[in-house]
């Protein structure tokens, strides 16, 4: 391909070495530190990240991106000729990241992401540049996406420069503090693993009441499951703002590493409220976006972080009014307690043997918290099927399904129905005696593709959901124009 | 589906029988066992027959409506606006009786029609096919 184009800054070439030379580095110390003739280990290494750092100067020097009237071509010419093209119209969002190497040499990255199912985790494209380029680049892919024509010329540097800027300075939908921040990170967790890390901290100090030393099992879990989940969520979360501009939603976030995400509104599949037990008892709830192509490894996008329920309600209503759902909400069969009663009965049960073969195991603050964990578990179990029968509603008007999930944690699923792929209703025995059904709502989501389900209803409302999906494609009120 | 299922049965015929020809002495773990091999053998032997009762597919200009199962019911119906991508597939015992499976695979997963004739197989993929070709070139 011939033409102007842009190559990553040199700053992509030291990060990519620097990342390399440590894994290799630490790997080939880990080997040779086991062997006693350390000289053809060392000459290894040595080979191995010279060839890395080759390699590295060859993908830079090679990887070519244009960026066309209609398209973005990215191009690679090593050992094997490689060519994406991604058009303007298919990109779902472009998302920033500055990680600590981009910010020190004050670069960064801009990632190319599709609507698409395929590379789900994982942008199609990504560039890195200098960061003024970089915010003119996005500006000008913007303006490619939607249609309107580049805000920034060659001429004009100081109308680039302002809007490469002009996000910083609109006013959040959301003020969040860094103490909403921190008790999003710490509280805003799945119950279970908020639970986990708890009794794993308590069992730590018990054991260093006990024993005099800390049980290092207990110390690892509760920072695996806990704290470090907790503080890297603080890191991603921390400075977070939501900003809209037009049909596009701007959020921007980060402590060290600093990430900013925009999507069409169009390109929302469905919303998620999701309240866990302690936000729930707390009267807050967190706000996601299911977008594809703005996923990364650690989840959706976040629209508001834990706050007041009703602060997420309203940022609903004047972000995304077309997810409000009207319709009435139908509470589940007693059928339900024909699946949920037998699953607390054999939790129970197991529950009830493993306290049998143990307790004689335990004695002085080890057998008191081993009780406390039985009660905490038994009550959870209780707790959990009390709540799974109360908590899950649905709820559909011509636009909308609302699809309430969970126990302890709920999650209030509101789909757009023409986002979703197709409906599987299913019965069991139980349930056709009752007329009743679940269904299973296959939508495309980050993760490829997401399935919600549904609690126990009338088989005659869920069936009207797969009817409603197939009608609204046959008399044309599904246009897919309004989602491209 | 009964060859299938005769199959699957042999396979747990072929750990349980050596379990209790070499380890005799489990007596109690072994009377367990051979009821969960016997529920199995019930299950395997007659739900083929329930399957079949219960198993429909409908095809029409619009949507694909599949109902399936043995204990617990499925209905799905897929709207041909949804279907990226249409597969016919044949496994050994399948190819033996000039049977068929066709799965449709939409952005949010897959439904299949299964033990379909051949000739029908391949007549409702290429009939999906046209359909979905006609619906993209109506979009441009």
């Amino acid at each position: 391909m011939n033409g102007e184009f842009l190559r990553n800054h040199w700053s992509y070439l030291v990060g990519t070495v620097v990342r390399n030379t440590l894994a290799l580095g630490l790997t080939v110390l880990i080997i040779i530190s086991t062997s006693e003739d350390t000289t053809p280990g060392f000459v290894w290494a040595v080979g191995i990240i010279i060839f890395s750092v080759a390699m590295s100067v060859l993908i830079w020097l090679r990887t070519k991106y244009y960026f066309l009237e209609d398209e973005i071509v990215v191009t690679r010419n090593i050992v094997s000729r490689r060519e994406v093209r991604i058009q303007y119209d298919r990109l779902a969002s472009v998302n920033v990241e500055r990680d600590f190497i981009y910010r020190i040499l004050g670069a960064t990255k801009l990632s190319f992401n599709l609507n698409s199912s395929v590379n789900v985790n994982r942008a199609e494209a990504f560039i890195v540049l200098e960061k003024e380029d970089a915010e003119e680049l996005r500006d000008r892919v913007y303006a490619r996406m939607y249609g309107t024509s580049p805000a920034s010329t060659d001429d004009e540097p100081d109308a680039e420069k302002h809007m490469a800027k002009d996000y910083d300075s609109m006013e959040s939908l959301v003020q969040v503090t860094g103490m909403d921040i921190f008790l999003h990170s710490f509280l805003g967790m799945r119950t279970w693993q908020f639970a986990f890390g708890i009794v794993m901290l308590i069992y730590s100090v018990v054991s260093l009441v006990e024993s005099g030393s800390v049980n290092l099992l207990a110390v690892i879990l509760f920072a695996v499951e806990f704290f470090i989940p907790a503080l890297s969520h603080f890191f991603r979360y921390y400075n977070y703002r939501i900003v809209r501009d037009g049909d596009t939603v701007v959020i921007s976030s980060g402590l060290f590493s600093t990430r900013q995400d925009s999507f069409k509104l169009s390109k929302v599949n469905y919303v998620k409220l999701e309240e866990p037990l302690i936000c729930r008892l707390m009267g807050r709830a967190i706000l996601e976006a299911e977008v594809v192509g703005t996923a990364d490894q650690k989840g959706m996008p976040l629209l508001c972080p834990l706050k007041d329920k009703a602060v997420c309600t309203d940022l609903i209503g004047t972000l995304l009014p077309e997810f409000e759902c009207r319709g009435e909400t139908s509470k589940q069969s007693v059928s339900a307690l024909f699946g949920i009663v037998p699953y607390m009965a054999v939790s129970l049960a197991v529950l009830a043997a493993i306290y049998v073969l143990l307790e004689d195991e335990f004695s002085g603050l080890y057998r008191v918290l081993f009780d406390g964990v039985i009660v905490l578990l038994a009550a959870g179990i209780l707790g959990w099927g009390h709540l799974a029968f109360r908590i899950r509603t649905f709820a559909m008007d011509d636009t909308i399904a609302l699809i309430v999930t969970g126990a302890f944690d709920r999650v209030s699923n509101y789909v757009l129905l023409d986002k979703v792929q197709f409906v599987d209703v299913t019965t069991s025995p139980a349930q056709r005696r009752y007329g009743t059904a679940r269904c299973t709502m296959n939508m495309l989501s980050t993760t490829g593709n997401s399935k919600i389900r549904s609690g126990v209803f009338d088989s005659g409302s869920l069936e009207s959901l797969s009817y409603e999906v197939r009608d609204r494609i046959i008399d044309g009120r599904y246009d897919f124009r309004r989602f491209q | 589906m009964y060859l299938g299922h005769l199959l699957e049965l042999a396979i747990v015929l072929a750990f349980a029988v050596p379990l209790t020809v070499f380890v005799p002495e489990a007596t109690d773990y072994l009377v367990y066992m051979w009821i969960c091999v016997a529920a199995i053998a019930v299950y395997l032997l007659a739900s083929p027959v329930i399957f079949y009762n219960h198993y429909r597919y409908r095809m029409d200009d619009d949507c694909i409506e599949v109902r399936r199962g043995v204990i617990f019911h499925s209905h799905v119906l897929v709207p041909v606006e949804r279907v990226h991508q249409v597969e016919v597939s044949k496994g050994p015992i399948l190819r033996k009786y000039n049977l068929a499976k066709v799965t449709v695979t939409t952005a949010g997963g897959t439904a299949a029609m299964e033990y379909l004739n051949d000739p029908v197989a391949e007549y409702i993929a290429a009939n999906l096919n046209e359909k979905i070709i006609k619906l993209l070139k109506a979009r441009e």
